[in-house]
């Protein structure tokens, strides 16, 4: 409802010197020019807080950045499915190349790998017949594999094996008398096993020294190796293949003198260019369909950022002329809230999206030309860019009412989940390490700290619970009966009193912004300063646009809520 | 603990009446006196360090101390538990390698299923444990060794039970069995020759009559030195493993099942050396350790003496209110003196101090109870955390929540009262009818562990198919009780929880909006109107002091 504007009371022209009325009139010119500086002011600021149909609607300006947007979203969605497609085929081939070197070299490798480590043995036959093995199967590498692999050169431009031992200086040890006598230093004794070396018969280097291991102060034996591979499943995609180097490591662990070797296989894939590359086909010119994508979708961030950094200056000039108006008419400052509302955090949001998005495209670009293979890093970029424009899109949900309630309501309950998640997350902690101490050595999930927290987060959401209670190992009895004390009491406690809470939390918040839309919001200083703005029509100026948004056209005048979204 | 409200309230007509009769025995203004001084002192006790500290400069020692025990206590724990962590894993290794050493063809993961069908496969499988027995020193890649008694090394027992007579004719439904059980043993030498043959020779001259046999052991003592601990800069332990394989044939099935069990006891070791720096890093842990104790006794003195303070000014404010007003103290008012945050510190000292003491025997290899060490300081390290709240409470926003879970508390164990009722009735009934069917119904604490993780969503699918289909009334039954349960458990009592908390929850933001309720203590308190910062509540001797946190406030 806009006010008639104050109107400055006719002057009775006095009778006495001409000097008195002039200074009156230079007044009221004062008067009329200050108000009209106000009008001015609250119109900048009440066409700043519309959305992009009101602002349409007021200036018939074309909507060009809520277009971009679009775009943005569409061609960020679609770089980044191309590139999930195509990094899915390169885990794939590392993956399948390291299952495969583990049947190859490790002696009765049962197909899964144990907690972190791939098979074990037990006795000292076993142990020499393992290195044995895995030193045959390279020395008959090309004779047995499946795969388009060959030898590899190490750091020493050697080809074949490097095999290292570990162990303590010297010792004697009797368990029988519980009598050791250990010098804590650890030796390395190393030996180059060359591929010319190993194709000799019959087989010196199986008699030499090096290979008559003292299992009671052996700590381990480390074989490794260096191997080439090329993908070409990527020709199928009509991309250039890769050419990888796969550094591969045995290691048979006895740190632990438990009677249990562990042996570990480790395959680190570097992927590089092919030298001497020669293709037939139509492979090229895909390749750079992808860069030219890339490129556009550099070009669109760019943009959009540019757009998004103009309204964000604009704003801040804005906001300086609010502060200052206020100040010299009320002589008071703009409470933190109000200032705050001059910055839109989702413009901050699309800036930070766009940034990742550029980078994220300029590694792509590299890892496609083969320049570059730090793929997760360029995951990192484009997942996280992705992720946060599509949660901008909220920001357009937000302007209509019925789904601004919901989005509002986590907004104002937030703070009260971050305070109540700060009480909890004691509780939470303690749980976690007595846990550890107590549980741990008869339970797997409570083995280390990482786990038992993994797992008390699973049980609060009601997962795994009753393997939880089964696996607990009957030992002692002493921590069986602590284990259901500790189990029954945790899940009692978070999941009915404390989720329950983070209900009521909810609820009340929830509660809270319906009585605000049906009574009205609390109302600020920039609010009410804005109501006293008059008539939108003002706004309605000639256009020569041709583009006339349909939603914006169909929106009736008594839906118009002036709601500011920050 | 709530702070404490400053409300405006009148004098009673009763307090005037009082005030009449004191005026025949004291004066006025000596009577206001002391009635000021105990308002002043009841307020002071009932301030948060940050207040204590504006009104009489004194330094919070307790909130320093309770900090540092925090981070030392967590430390402790975590250092525990990593050096724990290296004693399971040895002690499962080991347990392990004999199964692959000692059982025939064992795998990973046939503990269950580990069993033998023949004749053969029996006489086999012993004379294979007895060979891998005496060849002990060639095939282990372990620190493995004979136990030595004296100057002899202790031999394998092996050992059958079997009943005293007994003819079985299955055919014709015709036994004769003498049930008491006899025990034949004999013993190998770890020096006896080398290998003792194939089971054709069957050196054992070991003869089992099948029909009677109930089980067979091989019981045997090992020695090992765990020296992985050596890296890790601690003193070696040495372990004793006592084994026992059992073949199993109580149920005369046709089936025999071999385990192994492996009871592991550490000791320190007689004669050890090790080159290096090793002695300097558990002299380091025996220190902290010590310190912690320190820390501890400090925190349990301090609280203590707060709990016996906080019990004479209990015991003054009675005497005073019957004095002054002629009634006595409600019960709830009395036990607002006594803490329950201080009681909770100071078991969660004792605990720490206990704790720690063992760990220092442990470390020193004087004993070996790892299971009581680490449940006394996983239980006081929970505690501590625990006691964390307290100071959240002291922020008025975070105490909404805090007092929300400690109102509806007694609520809920109330409603838990009348829910277990329900729920044991469905534990015994599921345990009695589904149990012969299902394996989690089984027996009755597997009954509870299941019933549990339905409420709470778990497994439930399975546990629907799992039932056995062999008897069609029984699985009807097992329908209509699974159902009714999740039904009732679910959709009725959980959220009648979270209405309990709700309500608690809106209780609560009412009264910080509106004013708590009353008591009689909180209105005496809060006639006094001294700040906290007023300098009123300060002692002649205490100079005044700044301290960065609370000046910040």
């Amino acid at each position: 409802m806009a006010r008639q504007p104050y109107r400055f009371p006719q002057a009775r022209i006095p009778e006495r010197g001409s000097g008195v009325f002039r200074l009156t009139v230079r007044n009221a010119m004062a008067h009329r020019d200050s108000e009209m500086k106000e009008e001015c002011l609250r119109e900048d600021l009440k066409f700043y807080f519309m959305s992009p149909c009101e602002k349409y609607r007021a200036r018939r300006q074309i909507p060009w950045k809520l277009g971009l947007q679009i775009l943005k979203i569409v061609m960020v969605t679609t770089q980044l499915v191309r590139f999930g497609l195509s990094n899915q085929l390169v885990v794939a081939f590392k993956e399948d190349n390291t299952v495969a070197f583990k049947h190859l070299f490790l002696k009765g490798y049962s197909g899964t790998d144990e907690d972190d480590y791939s098979c074990s043995v037990y006795t000292q036959e076993d142990a020499y017949e393992s290195i044995f093995f895995a030193i045959n199967q390279y020395h008959q590498l090309k004779d047995i594999t499946l795969g388009t692999l060959g030898y590899g050169e190490n750091e020493d431009n050697r080809i074949g094996l490097k095999v290292c031992k570990q162990h303590y200086k010297k010792g004697t040890m009797f368990p029988s008398n519980e009598t050791l006598n250990i010098d804590n230093d650890v030796e390395l004794d190393c030996v180059q096993l060359d591929l010319q070396d190993l194709s000799k018969k019959p087989p010196d280097w199986k008699n030499s020294s090096f290979f008559r291991l003292e299992f009671y102060r052996l700590l381990q034996v480390e074989i490794s190796f260096h191997l080439k591979g090329i993908d070409l499943q990527t020709i199928h995609s009509r991309e250039l293949p890769d050419c990888y180097v796969f550094q591969n490591t045995i290691i048979f662990d006895n740190k632990a003198h438990s009677g249990k070797i562990k042996i570990y296989f480790d395959s680190d894939a570097k992927i590089e260019e092919c030298k001497d590359l020669n293709i037939f086909g139509s492979t090229q010119k895909n390749a750079q369909y992808v860069l030219v994508f890339d490129a556009f979708v550099i070009v669109i961030c760019l943009a959009s950022l540019i757009l998004c950094t103009r309204s964000i200056v604009l704003a801040l000039r804005l906001r300086k002329r609010f502060l200052n108006f206020f100040l010299e008419k009320y002589k008071r400052p703009v409470c933190d809230t109000d200032q705050w509302e001059f910055i839109n955090g989702w413009y901050v949001l699309v800036i930070i999206s766009d940034l990742m998005t550029i980078i994220g495209s300029i590694l792509k670009m590299e890892i496609k030309a083969k320049n570059l293979t730090n793929y997760d890093l360029c995951s990192i970029f484009l997942g996280t860019s992705t992720l946060l424009v599509w949660v901008g899109v909220i920001r357009y949900l937000g302007y209509f009412q019925a789904y601004n309630v919901l989005i509002l309501t986590m907004q104002a309950s937030l703070p009260k989940v971050l305070r109540f998640c700060a009480c909890a997350g004691m509780i939470y902690l303690g749980y976690t390490f007595c846990g550890w101490i107590v549980l741990g050595p008869y339970h797997d999930k409570f083995e280390n700290l990482n786990t038992v927290a993994e797992c008390l987060f699973s049980l609060v959401n009601g997962d795994d619970m009753f393997a939880t209670f089964a696996q607990i190992q009957q030992k002692s009895i002493l921590v069986w009966l602590f284990s259901r004390l500790y189990l029954y009491s945790f899940i009692s406690l978070f999941i009915y009193m404390i989720l329950s809470l983070f209900i009521a939390l909810i609820t009340d918040s929830y509660d809270t912004i319906k009585k605000f839309q049906q009574n009205g919001f609390p109302e600020t200083d920039l609010q009410e300063f804005l109501k006293e703005c008059s008539s939108k029509e003002e706004y309605q100026k000639e256009s020569s646009a041709f583009l006339s948004c349909i939603c914006c056209r169909r929106r009736k005048r008594s839906d118009d809520h002036l709601i500011p979204i920050s | 603990m709530a702070d404490p409200e400053v409300v405006v309230s009148s004098c009673s007509s009763h307090e005037e009446e009082n005030r009449c009769n004191f005026n025949q025995q004291t004066s006025p203004s000596e009577e206001l006196l002391l009635e000021d001084q105990m308002r002043r002192k009841l307020k002071f006790f009932f301030m948060n360090p940050c207040e204590k500290f504006w009104a009489r400069g004194r330094k919070p020692w307790k909130l320093a101390i309770q900090i540092l025990k925090i981070a030392m206590v967590t430390i402790q724990l975590v250092l525990f538990g990593l050096s724990n962590q290296m004693v399971v894993a040895f002690k499962e290794e080991n347990t392990i390698a004999f199964k692959h050493l000692f059982l025939k063809g064992y795998m990973d993961r046939m503990d269950d299923t580990y069993a033998v069908y023949t004749q053969s496969d029996v006489y086999d499988q012993l004379i294979f444990a007895v060979n891998q027995y005496l060849q002990l020193y060639n095939v282990s890649v372990g620190n493995h060794a004979y136990e030595n008694k004296g100057t002899k090394q202790s031999a394998m027992a092996i050992c059958q039970h079997f009943y005293k007579r007994g003819n079985i004719y299955p055919g014709n439904d015709t036994f004769d069995i003498d049930p008491e059980i006899e025990t034949e043993c004999f013993f190998v030498e770890p020096d006896e020759p080398f290998h003792i043959g194939t089971p054709a020779e069957n050196k054992l001259n070991l003869t089992l009559d099948f029909h009677r046999l109930l089980t067979v052991e091989l019981q045997f003592k090992l020695k090992a030195i765990n020296l992985q601990t050596v890296r890790h800069q601690e003193l070696p332990d040495c372990y004793d493993f006592t084994l026992t394989i059992t073949f199993d044939n109580k149920a005369h099935s046709g089936r025999i099942k071999i385990s192994l069990d492996n009871d592991i006891s550490i000791r320190e070791c007689k004669d050890w050396h090790v080159s290096g720096s090793i002695q300097k890093n558990t002299h380091y842990m025996m220190i902290f350790d010590a310190f912690v104790i320190l820390t501890c006794l400090v925190s349990l003195i301090l609280c203590i003496r707060s709990v016996i303070r906080g019990l004479q000014l209990q015991q003054e404010f009675v005497n005073f209110f019957l004095l002054h007003y002629k009634k006595e103290v409600s019960v709830s008012d009395q036990m607002e003196f006594v803490n329950g945050w201080y009681i909770m510190i100071i078991i969660s000292d004792i605990l720490t101090i206990i704790g720690s003491i063992l760990k220092m025997e442990i470390q020193a290899k004087s004993l070996t109870s790892y299971d009581v060490c680490s449940i006394l300081l996983g239980t006081s390290t929970m505690l501590v955390w625990l006691g964390v709240i307290r100071y959240l409470g002291f922020f008025a926003k975070y105490n909404l929540l805090i007092l929300t879970l400690q109102a509806a508390l007694p609520n809920v164990i109330r409603f838990c009262c009348c829910a277990a009722m329900i729920y044991l009735g469905y534990c015994f009934c599921g345990w009695i009818v589904l149990g012969p069917y299902h394996d989690k119904f089984r027996s009755l604490n597997m009954v509870s562990e299941c019933l549990f993780s339905l409420i709470n969503g778990d497994d439930m699918f399975a546990t629907f198919a799992k039932m056995q289909q062999k008897s069609y009334l029984v699985w009807l039954f097992s329908r209509i009780y699974l159902y009714s349960f999740i039904s009732l458990f679910i959709y009725m009592i959980l959220s009648l929880f979270i209405a309990l908390i709700t309500d608690t929850y809106e209780t609560i933001k009412q009264y910080q909006q509106d004013g708590f309720p009353e008591t009689e203590l909180r209105t005496f308190i809060s006639e006094c109107k001294d700040l906290p910062n007023s300098g009123k509540y300060r002692l002649e001797d205490d100079p005044p002091v700044s301290l960065f946190c609370c000046c910040k406030k």
